[in-house]
């Protein structure tokens, strides 16, 4: 039906949000084998966010409420410990380019907080989204749950690989980013 | 005597005695012009037609209906003097009720249903005012009337007369079997009605309960027995009564018949007149009228009667303490307290508070702990005057606290109750609610606006109360105060603040594309009070259409329009339940199907057809580039649309935007010639305020980007954007203006009790009690009212405060620990913690959850 409309010869609507996200969303691995249908639904109730270098993301502590997709620029998963910042991970558009997948399926509170450490352009995909979407396929509600999990688990795996390799040279490397200002 | 035990009449004889005299003149002069035209009766037959006399006639007929008209004039007087006196008497009684109503004690109000109260208040003395202004008046009228026209009957015929009037014996006895009847069962009525009341009072209470129970067809229920019943009742009430009338009925139509047969009999044989037989006749009829009026009056007298009684038996106790020191002034306490055994005692067995004892200091901080149901409610309830002791003494400053009345116990001591109430009407008439009152006495003066804001800040209202402020859309009085200062607060962001404020708003800027605004917000460019431009009206405006035509953009538009419909119907065909889904398309959720019949039917092609035509312009209309993602801009589009818009200002709405942006301040660059004048069309304009709108919504001057209009960090600038300018008490000022739904329905639950807090710190007395004041308030805020309580109130206030938190403990002076109504502990923090008893228990309790 677009295909149609885009050999127009004169004013054509440009692409939408959607336009730009269902690309985007198609090449992520976490994706894979997500049916056309479900993923241009995805992308058309993904929102846009941008944190400008430096910014808070996410507030430990704070309700978490949406899974972030990295499409540009690099972040940072801190948390704060007796009132110490310490760097768990860095994500960018490269590597492991999410975070948040478990607020989709549970309300909590966030143990971890986040930050821009460049400019950074991203989707984020909401819970009510998530469930709203779910209803419509139900069937496919156990098979994403199992997802986030193994997506969950690789994350932590991948932190504690973090972790270790710090451990040698400092013990703990402290954290510290100036977005508390 | 006390209200509720005056007799009905003890109203009527007291009360209004002038008017009342005044009433019963009028209805002797009425009298007499009610008897006049009988005499010309007769005189007409016996006399001018007898004698054939046609300038007789003429007199007699003209004094007739002079009579007539006075006697319809005077009647017209009676009965506007009678209603007039009623309702005075009526306001009187209920004014007086309700001062007494009022002033009964809270135990009171525990066993009373409001419904009871409220139909007792309105529709039964309702009905008792009808009857009150002619309580005196209409038997007194009837029975002179009643009289007069006997003695003229009497006069003309003393044998007819005999006769006719003898059956009126036999009513004497009937009527007031069947009255009583009556009132039997208009008692029951009464009874009935206001348990009927009583249960759709619950229910609209209960609204919430209901709904979410889905249990409608159980109040359906609980109300359709009592519906029967007064079906039943009033059923049985109007057999009786018009049993009465029927009797009545018959009753009169036995006299003419009498009157006929003799009279007729003495007419044939020449004993009596012609005319006195017409005479005879009028004269019947009319001593009817007062006979019907006096059997009326009964009724209606035992009616009201009857109801009285209902009404004040049900407030009839004597209030326990007087409203004014009597031979005193109100004097301010130091705020001392000291209970000697105090007990408090219901249904005469339970006791909720056992033989307390305990000695308070002025300016003492005093925390009331226990389980919930010990008495801790019971015994604040009890030091504040709004329950009386059972037995023992409770000394204020030395006084008893049962010989003190109202107004001092009001003045000295605050109560802030566990589920504060909150008026219908504004956050500031809340806030004022207390110290009105006082005022009122002569106890208090008002608060200035510093207090007031202070009270405020102190409760940590001032964040809800300034997104009150925010959120008000305020009308031309409202606005004038504060329009310099709000408009020089947008000159502000727009300029200097422009960079910070543009991450989340887009300003309008007549030269520049708005992203977040629709397509026809982009052309139209203002508002319109009459929705002239609206989305829906827009594709029928001819010159506005024309406009698109000349400018060449109606073809755009409608392709737009067209790729929304095949997208979002492409998208969205199967989502067309859900309301969610729709967010972020121009199209409304219920206008699937027709789109998606338009889709199918055009194939990819522009429409002909005008209807269909309208359709899309509608989409492309309502299209926000930045929020719907079906599609974007077409490229190029968004110049030719500001070169649009420039053309829509001059040509179609005729406002000259240049004049307006370049020295339009404070004037008017509107399409309306008067100033005053509600202005038809107000474009964008710097120096415009826009009344449609929100204050957010004007200072900033734009559309916020995100979705959630008032979101953390929206509010996070322009708070401090006010703050930098020294106008947040301005946007305070504003937000008190809040109107909180009725019982403060509007408000959270933390709002109502921060409200009832800073309601009771205006008032300032020496003796503040709290119970559980803060436990619906978030975490920060109740720090800072403990904070409060702590240090700028300490030692200058008495203050017992009932806490459910108990880490707050160590903050008081004093912990008092009550069980099972008896006070089992006293001490500091320390002391009771070391003593591990009730306490130390508690505390594990508490921590161990
Ligand atoms: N007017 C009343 N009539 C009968 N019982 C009451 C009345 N007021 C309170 N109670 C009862 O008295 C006990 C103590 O109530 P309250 O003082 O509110 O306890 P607390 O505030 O400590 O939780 C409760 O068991 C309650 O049911
Ligand atoms: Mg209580």
């Amino acid at each position: 039906m677009n295909s149609s409309r885009d050999t127009k010869p004169f004013e054509v609507p440009a692409r939408g949000l959607i336009d730009e996200a269902l690309p985007f969303l198609q090449r992520l691995p976490i994706f894979t084998d997500t049916p056309y249908d479900l993923l241009k639904l995805y992308a058309y109730l993904a929102e846009k966010a941008h944190f400008r270098k430096g910014e808070l993301i996410q507030q430990q502590g704070e309700p978490a409420g949406q899974l972030m997709l990295i499409m540009s620029g690099r972040v940072a998963i801190w948390q704060e410990h007796r009132g110490r910042r310490f760097l768990l991970m860095e994500l960018g558009d490269d590597s492991m380019s999410y975070f948040g997948e478990l607020a989709l399926i549970s309300e909590i509170d966030c143990y971890y907080g986040a930050s821009a450490l460049t400019d950074v352009e991203m989707l984020t995909f909401s819970r009510e989204s998530f469930h709203k979407v779910m209803e419509r396929f139900p069937g496919r509600y156990r098979q994403s749950v199992d997802r986030i999990i193994r997506l969950h688990i690789h994350r932590f795996v991948e932190q504690t690989n973090y972790l270790f390799d710090h451990l040698r040279d400092d013990a703990w490397r402290e954290f510290v980013l100036d977005d508390r200002a | 005597m006390r209200v509720t035990q005056r007799p009905l009449f003890y109203w009527i004889l007291n009360r209004y005695r002038g008017l009342q005299l005044i009433l019963l003149l009028v209805i002797l002069a009425s009298l007499f012009f009610r008897v006049f035209p009988l005499e010309m009766q007769k005189r007409i037959v016996n006399e001018a037609i007898h004698l054939r006399d046609q300038e007789l006639l003429l007199l007699y007929c003209g004094l007739y209906i002079g009579a007539v008209i006075l006697a319809g004039i005077s009647k017209y007087c009676i009965n506007v003097l009678q209603t007039i006196i009623g309702q005075k008497i009526l306001v009187e009684m209920r004014t007086e009720l309700y001062h007494h109503i009022l002033q009964l004690p809270l135990q009171f109000y525990r066993q009373m249903q409001p419904g009871t109260v409220i139909s007792a208040m309105t529709a039964e003395l309702n009905a008792i005012g009808f009857f009150l202004g002619g309580a005196l008046a209409i038997p007194v009228t009837s029975v002179l009337t009643f009289v007069a026209f006997l003695l003229y009957m009497f006069s003309l015929s003393p044998l007819l007369a005999v006769l006719t009037v003898a059956i009126y014996p036999f009513e004497f006895v009937l009527i007031p079997y069947l009255q009583k009847k009556y009132n039997r069962i208009n008692k029951e009525r009464i009874r009935t009605t206001r348990a009927m009341a009583n249960v759709v009072n619950e229910a609209i209470s209960g609204i919430h309960e209901i709904h979410s129970n889905a249990s409608f067809e159980l109040e359906e229920r609980r109300l359709a027995s009592y519906i029967h019943t007064l079906y039943g009742q009033l059923k049985r009430l109007f057999v009786v009564k018009y049993g009465i009338k029927f009797s009545n009925n018959l009753f009169q139509s036995f006299g003419p018949f009498i009157l006929f047969l003799v009279g007729g009999y003495l007419a044939i044989n020449g004993h009596f007149s012609l005319g006195a037989l017409v005479a005879f006749l009028s004269a019947y009829e009319k001593v009817y009228d007062p006979w019907k009026e006096m059997l009326e009056y009964y009724q209606s007298y035992q009616d009201a009667q009857v109801r009285y009684r209902q009404v004040v038996r049900i407030f009839d106790q004597e209030p326990p303490h007087p409203l004014l020191p009597e031979g005193r002034e109100v004097a301010r306490f130091r705020g001392e307290i000291e209970m000697k055994n105090g007990c408090f005692t219901v249904g005469g067995k339970v006791r909720l508070l056992d033989r307390i004892s305990l000695h308070i200091r002025p300016g003492e901080l005093v925390a009331l702990v226990g389980f919930s149901g010990s008495g801790k409610s019971t015994l604040a309830l009890c030091m504040a005057q709004l329950y009386d002791l059972s037995s023992g003494s409770l000394l204020l400053d030395g006084h008893d606290i049962s010989t003190l009345s109202k107004q001092e116990v009001s003045a000295n001591v605050t109560m802030i109750a566990q589920h504060p109430f909150i008026f219908t009407g504004t956050i500031r008439e809340n806030l004022l609610y207390s110290i009105h009152a006082l005022h009122q006495e002569g106890l208090a003066h008002m608060v200035t606006r510093e207090r007031m804001l202070e009270a405020v800040y102190d409760v940590c209202l001032d964040d809800d109360v300034i997104r009150f402020g925010f959120q008000s859309v305020l009308s031309r009085e409202q606005l004038e105060p504060f329009r310099e200062k709000l408009l020089h607060m947008r000159k502000v962001i727009t300029t200097e603040l422009h960079d910070t404020f543009s991450e989340v708003v887009e300003f309008y800027d007549v030269n520049n594309f708005l992203h977040y605004s629709s397509i026809r917000d982009n052309i139209v460019f203002g508002e319109c009070s009459r929705g002239l431009f609206d989305v829906e009206k827009l594709p029928y405006h001819r010159q506005f259409m024309r406009l698109l035509a000349d400018t060449g953009l109606d073809r755009p538009l409608l392709m737009l329009g067209l790729a929304i419909a095949e997208r979002t119907v492409d998208l969205l065909g199967d989502y067309s339940d859900d309301e969610f889904f729709f967010r972020y398309t121009p199209m409304h959720r219920e206008e699937l199907p027709l789109y998606s019949m338009l889709v199918r039917e055009l194939n990819g092609e522009l429409p002909e057809r005008e209807a269909d035509r309208y359709l899309l312009y509608v989409l492309a209309f309502r299209f926000i580039p930045g929020r719907h993602r079906v599609v974007g801009m077409p490229t190029g589009l968004e110049e030719r649309m500001v070169g649009l818009r420039h053309r829509f200002l001059k040509e179609v709405a005729r406002v000259d935007m240049h004049y307006c942006i370049s020295r339009g301040k404070g004037k008017h660059c509107v399409s309306c010639k008067e100033p005053e004048e509600e202005p038809v069309f107000s474009p964008f304009c710097p120096g415009q305020y826009l009344y449609s709108r929100s204050l957010l919504d004007n200072i900033l001057f734009g559309v916020i980007k995100s979705e959630e209009k008032m979101s953390d960090r929206l509010l996070h600038l322009t708070y401090s954007a006010f703050a930098r300018e020294d106008l947040l008490d301005e946007v305070l000022d504003i937000g008190l203006d809040f109107h909180v739904g009725s019982k403060g329905d509007r408000l959270s639950g933390g709002q109502r009790q921060k409200v009832a807090i800073a309601r009771a710190l205006l008032k300032e007395t020496p003796i503040l009690i709290m119970d559980e004041a803060t436990a619906s308030l978030d975490n920060i805020s109740q720090a800072r009212i403990q904070e409060l309580l702590e240090e700028k109130f300490h030692g200058r206030r008495t203050i017992i405060s009932v806490i459910h938190r108990l880490d707050l403990a160590p903050g008081y002076d004093r912990i008092m620990v009550l069980q099972n109504g008896s006070l089992v502990e006293q001490g500091t923090y320390d002391e009771l913690m070391a003593h591990k008893g009730a306490f130390y228990e508690l505390i594990q309790g508490y921590q161990a959850v």
